[in-house]
């Protein structure tokens, strides 16, 4: 037990003296921290915008072939679109759209009828938001219009079309917002891919670096290498969750330095204030999530003998790894996280940090499947463990090719046998 | 203390590597294993350290199976290696610490080495900044840090210059001064000769020979005589026309001559025949073999 800690100390130390672990963690920290006071810079540069002059307004060509009062029209739309002016003229189609080309106009509108309209424009946007407005007030101003025209008060044609509906959606107490769940699920899955990949991979490092450099012979004959791997995989562990903790811990802070700036961004205040079951949940599936993965890199990284191999190596395992991430990214996107794919998924301690966790989050699942399932993760955990240690007590003989899954099997059979 | 391996049998697949070891040693001695590249020393010494076990034999200290926890071993292997990035206070004492050593002792004695070896200038160094041989020097102090009482040392001369194999061979026999167990294996019979007390040659996974070198020279026919004289040539051939009733061979030894008789007691006649002639003599002693005689002699039709 000495020496696990011995180990324990002098891995996690490695990281915590690490310099680009120091400076990729105040980035992030940095990084947060601006990114969360965005509205209130944005407040403080928007107040001094209003001082200054009223922003350019968009100017539209309008070409009314309807026959009606085009100069009307215009102003019609003027009243309907904030900030944009429409310039009535009768040029012909082709030199709208040369006009349009110059820049002289931002666009141009040629009405055919009283539901028929031609835009011209120059570059076709991603989002065009323009057409659909322009299409509502095209049948509002028809609508109306028409309705006039059958004897109906203007009055009355108001009151008829602004009419809406007024909803109210109550939750009972034991359901789930998936709007207001996702964002925080999304960010706490994408943390959890992102640390299990990056702290798995400097195990494997780790380990592949005393193999190549030769230190691993020493060390297996100066402690057990259960001592050594767990020693390691728990030291990188307390590295990567006290990153964690030390980047969610300062967003939290700084959200709360900025908590009035964020009052209408619902998704924002959705992420914030998160129930503390989840966080707690994150934590566990971070822990469990990482070890079995963690071990499983260092099994790999003692295989290889030269650095070079090592990515090709731990491939396997990173593949397993992003097919989870998809498998649960999809559902997520999908809208029902409970599906079959995610129920297997759950149960499997490879994808089960992840899939079970958005199912907390998310979907609906029993307090049985949860315990079933963090019950195989911590038992799977633990033997991936053992199995690493006698890999990597195997792997200081191996060098050359790395062994195949079968020969592997092999060697640990034969090895335990003695 | 009383170290001893009993018949270790070790094969890696098809091959076999090992076949019935027996070794034996004892406090403040020193034994070497010897053997030609690929002859099973690294092998036997790894099943010693419990890198491997063997497929069958036993590894003893004072009769019982060896608890390489509660024994205290120094152990230099053959693949060198350390942490080439790391500070080399700081490595020295974590394996210190991982053998059991408390930090302070471990500081106090990563000092005492790495002065003891002439390194001390580099206590706050990295590794890779040293040159290969302060490396192997720095491995040294990391196997002799915890003070072990049985030091196993694989191949320790090997890079080293001319004055740093004087520094080891001195601490080695420091070692043995102070009542440890040395083993160490290595193929330079001239080291060996100088501070081992007994040893043993591996050939082909095979013990061919072992014992204490003194009692295996001893072993080797008195039949050969050795003649220190000016006159070497005059007496060369005196030998071979006139006393082919005692001679069987002449041969040359650096600056003298060496001469098979037909037994070891023709001894007498021969020296009374050369005196007789009232050659020049300066010298006239029994033929010994030298440790790399012995190690060519059981290691040539090997591998």
């Amino acid at each position: 037990m000495k020496q696990f800690w011995t180990v324990f100390k002098f891995e996690f130390k490695n990281y915590a003296k690490n310099k680009a672990f120091i400076i990729l963690t105040l980035l992030l920290v940095v990084g947060v921290g601006v990114v969360l006071s965005i509205p209130r810079i944005q407040a403080a540069i928007g107040s001094k915008n209003e001082q200054g002059a009223p922003t350019e307004k968009t100017v539209i060509a309008l070409e009314d072939k309807t026959g009606t009062d085009a100069n009307a029209t215009a102003a019609f739309f003027a009243s309907a679109m904030k900030d944009t002016e429409f310039k009535v003229t009768d040029k012909s189609v082709d030199e709208l759209k040369k006009a349009v080309d110059n820049d002289e106009y931002s666009s141009a509108i040629v009405l055919n009828s009283n539901l028929n309209y031609t835009h011209i424009v120059k570059n076709v946007g991603m989002y065009n938001s323009f057409d659909t407005q322009f299409n509502e007030i095209m049948l509002a101003k028809y609508r109306s219009e028409s309705l006039s025209k059958l004897g109906i008060s203007q009055n009355d044609v108001n009151s008829l079309l602004s009419a809406a509906v007024q909803a109210d959606t109550v939750q009972t107490s034991s359901g789930k917002d998936q709007m207001q769940n996702f964002f925080y699920t999304y960010i706490l899955i994408f943390a959890l891919y992102m640390a299990i990949l990056l702290y798995g991979q400097f195990v494997a490092t780790s380990v592949a670096t005393e193999k190549s450099s030769r230190a691993m012979e020493l060390l297996i004959t100066s402690t057990e290498p259960k001592n050594l791997m767990f020693g390691k995989v728990l030291g990188a562990g307390l590295a990567g969750l006290s990153q964690f903790v030390l980047i969610f811990g300062s967003s939290y802070l700084f959200y709360n330095l900025n908590k009035s700036y964020f009052k209408d961004i619902s998704i924002v205040q959705s992420i914030f204030n998160m129930p503390l079951s989840i966080l707690l949940y994150t934590i566990l599936f971070f822990i469990l999530g990482f070890f079995i993965y963690a071990f499983m890199y260092g099994a790999l990284g003692s295989l290889v003998s030269r650095m070079e191999e090592l990515s090709t190596t731990i491939m396997p395992v990173t593949l397993v790894f992003i097919v989870a991430f998809m498998i649960v990214m999809f559902s997520m996107g999908s809208g029902n996280v409970d599906n079959t794919a995610m129920r297997i998924c759950s149960f499997i301690p490879f994808t089960s940090p992840m899939a079970m966790f958005v199912r907390i989050a998310m979907g609906e699942v029993a307090n049985w499947e949860i315990a079933v399932s963090v019950g195989i993760l911590i038992i799977s955990t633990i033997a991936i463990g053992y199995l690493a240690a006698a890999i990597y007590r195997m792997g200081v003989l191996l060098y050359g090719k790395a062994p195949k899954p079968a020969e592997i099997i092999k060697m640990l059979k034969k090895s335990k046998s003695v | 203390m009383n170290f001893q391996t009993q018949g270790l049998t070790k094969s890696f697949g098809e091959k076999q590597v090992l076949q019935n070891v027996d070794l034996q040693t004892q406090s403040g001695r020193a034994l070497g294993l010897l053997g030609r590249n690929g002859a099973g020393k690294t092998t036997t010494i790894r099943i010693i350290m419990g890198v491997f076990p063997p497929d069958s034999g036993k590894v003893l200290m004072d009769g019982e199976p060896i608890h390489r926890r509660s024994i205290n071993i120094g152990y230099l292997p053959e693949e060198r290696g350390l942490y080439p990035k790391k500070l080399i206070l700081e490595q020295l004492l974590y394996l210190a610490e991982l053998r059991g050593v408390s930090a302070k002792n471990a500081k106090a004695s990563a000092v005492r080495w790495l002065d003891r070896l002439e390194m001390g200038e580099y206590i706050n160094k990295r590794l890779d900044t040293l040159s290969k041989g302060n490396q192997q020097k720095i491995q040294l102090a990391a196997t002799l840090i915890t003070d072990p009482e049985f030091v196993i040392l694989d191949e320790p001369f090997s890079g080293l210059d001319p004055v740093n194999a004087m520094m080891l061979k001195d601490v080695v026999k420091e070692l043995i001064a102070q009542g440890k167990i040395v083993l160490f294996s290595s193929h330079q019979m001239n080291y060996v000769e100088e501070f081992c007390d007994s040893i043993a040659i591996l050939n082909k996974g095979k013990i061919v020979i072992s014992g204490d070198i003194k009692e295996i020279k001893r072993s080797y026919d008195r039949s050969k005589i050795v003649v220190s004289s000016p006159q070497r040539e005059k007496i060369d051939a005196f030998c071979r026309e006139k006393l082919t009733d005692l001679v069987v061979k002449t041969s040359e030894l650096g600056d003298s001559l060496k001469i098979k008789m037909k037994s070891a007691d023709c001894k007498g006649a021969l020296i009374s025949a050369l005196a007789a002639q009232e050659f020049d003599l300066d010298g006239i002693r029994v033929f010994e073999p030298s440790l790399n005689d012995i190690f060519v002699e059981y290691t040539e039709d090997a591998i």
